[in-house]
C-alpha cells in the first residue's frame, strides 16, 4: 500500500531519477535540506574540496562510510536552493547505469536517513514550491507517462551491468539478422546469397529463450526497485515499537511499559538486502480500546491487510493467550513472520513448550528486542522471506524496472511472430523484417535506439554492394 | 540584353529529373514558369545508368505519379525492359524497375515540357541568383539577361563546379560532354548557403558490337510488365534483355596494379562517394575475398549499340579501364566508346532547407535534387515535384505540403535530408522507412491522390477514379468480413477442388484469405460473386487482408507519435532563449529549426530532457 507522502518540511527524499532520461547512466537524486550533508558523507571527490560549489559537477567516488569501500565511480552535482527543480537543495549522483550500483547508492542514501520518494514526488514538490505551474507539471507527467516511441526512446536506462550485457547480446543478434534481412530485401540485384531461414529461425528461438528468461526475473526482482512495505503488528505492549527501533537502528518510536502507547502508525525506511523496505509500526490490536486508540487499531488492521509483509510480534510470556485462529484471518498468508519477543523473560525450556502452541508451518523467530538477541537472525529471516531465496543478484541479470519488463514482453511477442514468419515458405521477408524491427525497437526502449543508418552501415561494411 | 520583359512566377534552373518535375508542377498549377537549361538536348538526361526505379525508388516514382508528376508516364512509354523486383518477398518490398531507352526518355520529356501550358523552356546558363532583403527576385544568365521571378528553384544536379576525373587527368564539367557551371556556386554562397563537396562515378560505355553476348546469361524482363504510372493501361514497347557477366581474379589484379593512377586512391578526389555504389576499384580493395563481381550489360537505347556495364563505375586511367574490361567474359574484344569517370561537385547542405525545400536563408529560393546531396533520378524527381508544389503554395499563401514519414517515401527522403543532412550522396532504401509496410508501391495512389488533387495536379477525372477505387476496396473488405464460409458438404467439396484444406469451423472470408495459400482468385471458385472491379482493387484487398494485423500495428505507432508531430513550433521560436536546454541543444535546434516536436526529437543530440523542456515551453506558449 502506498501512503502518499506529505510535503513535510525537513524531510529529505531520494529516488532514482527517471523522468528526464539521458541514458547510459543512472542518476540518484536527493532533494531536501539533508541533501548536501548526505552527499558529503558518501561522495569523495577526486580533488578534495572544502565546500561544493553549487551547480557544478564533481568527479569522484561513492564510498560506503561503514568500511570506506568504493561503491561506484560517480559524478556529483549539488544544486542549492532555490535555483533547482524542487526549489530545495538537490544532489544528483550520476553513476553507472546498472541496477546494482544505483541500488547500492540508493541503499546508502536511505541508510543515512533519507526517505525514498513516492512516484512523481519531485515534480509534486516542484509544483508545491511554486517552481512550476500545473501545466508544466502535467507536461512533465505526460513525458513520464508517454508510452510513445519517441518519448520512450529517450527513456532512462537503469540496468544491471550483467543485464545490459545480456540484452545487448540479444540486440547484437537482432542487428545481425536484420542486417542480413535488409540487405536481402533492399539489394535483390546484388550477387548476395539468400539467407538461410532455418538458421535464422534457430537464432530467433535462442533469443526467445534468453528474453523469456530475463523477463521472468522481473516478478522476483521488481521489489528491489519498488521496495516493499513491512508492517509490524501484534497485540499491545508486545514490543513492536521496540522492535522497530532496533531494526531501523535508532530511537524512532516511543516505547513505554504501558499498553496502547502507539496509537497512530509510524513508518521508517530502511534497506534490507538491497530492498528498500518501508517499516510500519502500528497500534497494538485489542478489542477494548478507547476511541482514539480504536481508530488506530482499525487503521492497523488495514495496514496489515495491505502489507507486502507482516511481522507479527507476540510476547513470549503470553504465548498461550494469542488467538491464532484470529491472526490467520488477517495475516497475509505466506507473507507473515511470527516474532516471539521478550525471550529474555522466559527460560529456554518454557519457550520451547510455549512454541508448541503456534500453528505449525508458520515461520517464526525468537528474539529479545530489548537485549537485541536474535536480531541478526531475524534480519536474515526477513531477507530470506523477502527474496524467497530465489535470487542471487550479484551473479545474475535481473529486470527490476516495470518499463523494462514491458519492453521485453513486447520484444518477446515480436520475436515469436518472427519465428512464425521465418518458418513460412516462401518467407514473407517484409513481415519477418517488420517483426525483427519491432523486437529491436522494444529493446531500444531499454538500451537506446538503433537507427536505420546503423543497419545500413552494417550492410555496407559486410556486403559488397554496388551494382 | 538586360532585363527580360516578362516576370515569371517561377524560374527553375536545370532541366534534369528534379527540374522537369518542378517546372511541370508549377506550370500545371497555373503559374508562369521558366525552365532554364544549359543544354536543350540533354533534358532529363540519364547521366548514369539507363534505368528508372529499383528498391524504394520504384515507390518514389509511383508517389510522384500519384501526386501528378511525369516520371512514371515517361518511363512507361520509353522503357525497354520492366521487372518487378522482390516479387516473392512481400508487397512492401516489391519495387518496379525498368531499363529506359535513354534517348527516347529525354525526347519524350522534352516534348511534354514543350507542350505544357504556362511553361517556357530556354537554353541558358545561370550565373547568379538575384535576391534582395532576403527574398529572391530573379536570375541572371551568363549572357547578361536578367529574368525577374518571384520564386527560383535550383535543380542543377552535379553541375556546380563539376570536376571529372579519368585517372589522374581532370576536366571541368558536370557530365561527360557537358559544361561546368561555376558562377552559381559563388552566388549561392553569397546568399548565405554553405556548400560541400561530393563525388560519384560512372562506368565506361561500351560498343555493343564488340561484345560477345553468346554464352552470357541473359536477363529478361517480366512477361506482363507492370506500368509505373497508375494512368498507364499497358506497356506496349517491345522488351529487350540485359546480360550478366562477372569480373575475375585477373580483372582484380589489373585493377590493383592500376591503383597508382586512381584519383581515389592517390587522394586527388576530396569529395565523399556513395557507399552503396562504390567504384570497382573500391570493391576490389575493400572486399579482397570476393573472387568475382557481377556486371549487368544494359542497353542504352534502341538507337545505339552503346552498352552500360552496370557494376563497374571507375575513375581508373583509360588504359587500365580497357585492360581490365577485356578480362571479363564476353568483353574480350570490347571497345570503350566513352571512358568511365568520377565527378566531384558542389552540393548545398540540405539542413539549410525547410521541409518545404525552401532555403531558410532566402525566401522563395528552393533547392531540389542532387544539388541537395542526393543521388538518383527518382530522389531528384521526388524533390522536384515537392519544391514545385511548395513554391506554388508559397506564392499563393497556401499551406505548404509536407509529407510525413508515414505518408510517403518522399516524406522520409525530405525529412532525412532536412533533419540529418547527409555527407554522402543520399539514396533511398526501404530500410530507411520505419513504416515500410504502409509505404507500398501498390497503394501510392491511395496514399497521395487527395493531396495531388488538392494542389491542382490531378485531374478531376483521375481524382474520381482514385476515390472510386478507395470506395470499392472498402466495400469489398466489408463484404469479406461479413460473408462466411460454413463447413457444409458443398463448401468442403469446393475447397477440396481448389486444393484448400477443409474448414473445421465457420470462418468469414477475411479469415479464409489469411491462409497463406489462399487468394482472392479463389473467391469465385467458392461461389462468391466478384464485382468486376479493377485488378488493382483486388490486389489491394488481398494485401490489406493478409497484412491486416501488421498494418494495424504500424498505424498504431503512427498514431502514438502523431501527438509529437502535431506540436508545431512557431516560426519565430528563439531556441537560444529557452531555459532548460543545453547550449549544444539550443544550437542544434537553431540550425535545424524543426517544424514540430516530432522532427525535433529526430535531431541527433537533442536529449529527452530537451524534448521535455520543449514540450513545456510549447504548452506554456499555447496556454498564453
Ligand atoms: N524484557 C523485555 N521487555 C521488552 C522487550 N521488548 C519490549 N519490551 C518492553 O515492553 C514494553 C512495551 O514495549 P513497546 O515497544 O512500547 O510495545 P508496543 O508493542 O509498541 O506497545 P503498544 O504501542 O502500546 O502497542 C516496554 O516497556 C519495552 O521496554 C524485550 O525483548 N524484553
Ligand atoms: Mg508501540
Amino acid at each position: 500500500m502506498k501512503v502518499p507522502a506529505l510535503p513535510l518540511d525537513g524531510d529529505t527524499i531520494v529516488a532514482v531519477s527517471t523522468p528526464f532520461g539521458v541514458g547510459g547512466i543512472g542518476i540518484v537524486r536527493i532533494s531536501g535540506p539533508a541533501a548536501e550533508k548526505t552527499a558529503a558523507q558518501l561522495f569523495h571527490p577526486k580533488t578534495p574540496s572544502e565546500r561544493f560549489t553549487s551547480h557544478q559537477f564533481y568527479y569522484g567516488h561513492i564510498c560506503d562510510p561503514r568500511d570506506n569501500s568504493v561503491v561506484d565511480e560517480a559524478l556529483m552535482v549539488l544544486m542549492r536552493a532555490p535555483k533547482t527543480y524542487t526549489r530545495e537543495d538537490i544532489v544528483e549522483i550520476h553513476c553507472h547505469g546498472g541496477a546494482l550500483p544505483v541500488r547500492r547508492i540508493l541503499e546508502l542514501v536511505v541508510s543515512r536517513g533519507v526517505r525514498p520518494a513516492e512516484p512523481g514526488e519531485f515534480t509534486r514538490r516542484a509544483f508545491m514550491n511554486g517552481r512550476i505551474d500545473l501545466v508544466q507539471a502535467e507536461a512533465v507527467a505526460d513525458i513520464v507517462e508517454a508510452k510513445s516511441a519517441t518519448a520512450l526512446r529517450f527513456a532512462q536506462r537503469q540496468l544491471d551491468g550483467g543485464l545490459s550485457q545480456e540484452i545487448r547480446g540479444v540486440r547484437e543478434t537482432l542487428k545481425d539478422l536484420l542486417m542480413e534481412m535488409e540487405a536481402w530485401l533492399d539489394f535483390p540485384e546484388e550477387d548476395l546469397p539468400d539467407p538461410d531461414f532455418d538458421r535464422i529461425r534457430g537464432r530467433i528461438e535462442e533469443m526467445i529463450g534468453a528474453v523469456r528468461e530475463l523477463s521472468a526475473t522481473y516478478a522476483e526482482a521488481h521489489l528491489y526497485r519498488d521496495g516493499v512495505s513491512l508492517v509490524i503488528g501484534g497485540r499491545p505492549n508486545v514490543g513492536k515499537s521496540t522492535l522497530l527501533n532496533v531494526l531501523v537502528g535508532k530511537e524512532r518510536a516511543i516505547v513505554s511499559p504501558l499498553p496502547g502507547t502507539t496509537r497512530d502508525y509510524l513508518e521508517e525506511s530502511v534497506v534490507l538486502a538491497g530492498i528498500p523496505v518501508r517499516m510500519i509500526d502500528t497500534a497494538g490490536l485489542r478489542e477494548d480500546a478507547g476511541e482514539i486508540e480504536a481508530r488506530g487499531v482499525a487503521f492497523a488492521r488495514r495496514q496489515i491487510e495491505t502489507a507486502d509483509f507482516l511481522l507479527y510480534v507476540v510476547d513470549a510470556t503470553r504465548l498461550e493467550s494469542e488467538r491464532w485462529g484470529r491472526v490467520a484471518d488477517f495475516a497475509p498468508a505466506g507473507r507473515t513472520l511470527v516474532v516471539i519477543n521478550k525471550i529474555d523473560l522466559v527460560p529456554a525450556a518454557a519457550l520451547e513448550s510455549g512454541m508448541g502452541s503456534l500453528p505449525p508451518g508458520v515461520p517464526r523467530v525468537a528474539v529479545s528486542a530489548l537485549y537485541r538477541t536474535g536480531i541478526e537472525n531475524l534480519g536474515e529471516e526477513i531477507e530470506r522471506q523477502l527474496t524467497g531465496d530465489k535470487l542471487d543478484l550479484d551473479s545474475r541479470a535481473v529486470i527490476t524496472n516495470v518499463r523494462h519488463r514491458q519492453a521485453l514482453e513486447r520484444c518477446l511477442d515480436a520475436l515469436e511472430r518472427a519465428a512464425g514468419q521465418a518458418s513460412a515458405r516462401p518467407v514473407p521477408g517484409d513481415l519477418l523484417a517488420a517483426d525483427l524491427r519491432h523486437a529491436l525497437r522494444a529493446l531500444g526502449e531499454i538500451l537506446g535506439e538503433t537507427t536505420p543508418e546503423e543497419i545500413l552501415r552494417g550492410i555496407f561494411d559486410t556486403f559488397c554492394i554496388g551494382k | 540584353m538586360g532585363e527580360y520583359p516578362k516576370t515569371y512566377e517561377v524560374v527553375v534552373i536545370g532541366a534534369g529529373h528534379a527540374g522537369c518535375e518542378a517546372a511541370l508542377a508549377t506550370a500545371r498549377m497555373g503559374l508562369s514558369t521558366l525552365l532554364l537549361t544549359a543544354n536543350l538536348d540533354t533534358i532529363a538526361q540519364m547521366s548514369c545508368n539507363p534505368a528508372i526505379g529499383g528498391l524504394a525508388k520504384g515507390q518514389l516514382v509511383r508517389e510522384v505519379d500519384a501526386l501528378g508528376g511525369e516520371m512514371a508516364r515517361c518511363i512507361d512509354r520509353t522503357g525497354i525492359q520492366f521487372r518487378l523486383l522482390n516479387r516473392r518477398k512481400g508487397p512492401a518490398v516489391r519495387s518496379s524497375r525498368a531499363q529506359a531507352d535513354r534517348y527516347e526518355y529525354r525526347r519524350y520529356m522534352k516534348r511534354v515540357l514543350e507542350e505544357q501550358e504556362n511553361l517556357d523552356l530556354k537554353q541558358a546558363i545561370v550565373e547568379r541568383i538575384v535576391a534582395g532583403e532576403g527574398r529572391v527576385c530573379g536570375v541572371e544568365t551568363e549572357h547578361g539577361v536578367y529574368f525577374p521571378s518571384k520564386t527560383v528553384i535550383v535543380t542543377t544536379g552535379t553541375f556546380l563546379r563539376g570536376l571529372m576525373h579519368v585517372g589522374l587527368r581532370q576536366q571541368e564539367g558536370g557530365r561527360a560532354g557537358d559544361v561546368c557551371v561555376k558562377g552559381l556556386s559563388a552566388s549561392l554562397e553569397s546568399l548565405g548557403l554553405r556548400l560541400g563537396r561530393l563525388k560519384t562515378g560512372t562506368p565506361p560505355r561500351l560498343d555493343g558490337g564488340t561484345i560477345d553476348f553468346e554464352g552470357l546469361e541473359p536477363q529478361y524482363g517480366d512477361e506482363n510488365p507492370r506500368p509505373f504510372s497508375f494512368t498507364t493501361r499497358e506497356i506496349t514497347r517491345p522488351q529487350v534483355p540485359c546480360h550478366i557477366t562477372y569480373t575475375s581474379e585477373r580483372t582484380h589484379e589489373i585493377i590493383r596494379a592500376g591503383l597508382d593512377c586512381s584519383p581515389l586512391y592517390t587522394g586527388v578526389i576530396k569529395g565523399t562517394g556513395p557507399r552503396y555504389c562504390p567504384s570497382i576499384e573500391d570493391k576490389v580493395v575493400r572486399f579482397p575475398e570476393k573472387v568475382r563481381h557481377q556486371i549487368f550489360l544494359e542497353p542504352e537505347s534502341m538507337e545505339t549499340r552503346e552498352i552500360y556495364p552496370n557494376g563497374v563505375p571507375t575513375s581508373l586511367s583509360l588504359d587500365t579501364q580497357i585492360r581490365f574490361l577485356r578480362t571479363i567474359p564476353g568483353l574480350e574484344r570490347v571497345e570503350i566508346m566513352r571512358p568511365g569517370y568520377a565527378v566531384e561537385y558542389d552540393f548545398a547542405f540540405p539542413t539549410q532547407l525547410k521541409p518545404t525545400l525552401e532555403s531558410k536563408q532566402v525566401t522563395n529560393l528552393f533547392l531540389a535534387g542532387q544539388v541537395n546531396g542526393t543521388s538518383g533520378y527518382e530522389e531528384a524527381a521526388a524533390q522536384g515535384i515537392m519544391a514545385g508544389i511548395n513554391a506554388a503554395a508559397s506564392l499563393r499563401g497556401e499551406e505548404p505540403l509536407i509529407l510525413g514519414r508515414s505518408d510517403a517515401y518522399i516524406g522520409v527522403l525530405i525529412d532525412d535530408l532536412v533533419t540529418h543532412g547527409t555527407n554522402e550522396p543520399y539514396r533511398m532504401f526501404t530500410s530507411r522507412a520505419e513504416y515500410r509496410l504502409l509505404l507500398r508501391e501498390d497503394n501510392a495512389d491511395l496514399r497521395l491522390f487527395e493531396k495531388g488533387y488538392e494542389r491542382g495536379l490531378l485531374s478531376r477525372e483521375r481524382y474520381e477514379a482514385c476515390a472510386r477505387k478507395k470506395r470499392q476496396i472498402a466495400a469489398v473488405l466489408e463484404m469479406l468480413s461479413e460473408r462466411r464460409l460454413k463447413p457444409d458438404p458443398p463448401t468442403q467439396a469446393r475447397l477440396r477442388e481448389i486444393g484448400q484444406a477443409p474448414l473445421k469451423q465457420p470462418v468469414n472470408l477475411k479469415q479464409f484469405l489469411r491462409r497463406p495459400s489462399a487468394g482472392v482468385a479463389h473467391l469465385p471458385l467458392l461461389g462468391i460473386p466478384m464485382e468486376p472491379f479493377d485488378a488493382g482493387v483486388w490486389e489491394e484487398v488481398e494485401i490489406q487482408v493478409k497484412y491486416e494485423s501488421y498494418i494495424e500495428r504500424e498505424i498504431e505507432e503512427v498514431e502514438r507519435l502523431r501527438k509529437f508531430e502535431n506540436l508545431a513550433f512557431p516560426e519565430d521560436m528563439r531556441y537560444r532563449d529557452l531555459s532548460g536546454l543545453s547550449r549544444e541543444v539550443q544550437e542544434k535546434l537553431e540550425q535545424i529549426r524543426p517544424v514540430n516536436l516530432g522532427q525535433a526529437s529526430r535531431i541527433s543530440g537533442v536529449t529527452p530532457a530537451a524534448i521535455a523542456s520543449l514540450m513545456i515551453h510549447l504548452k506554456k506558449r499555447g496556454s498564453r
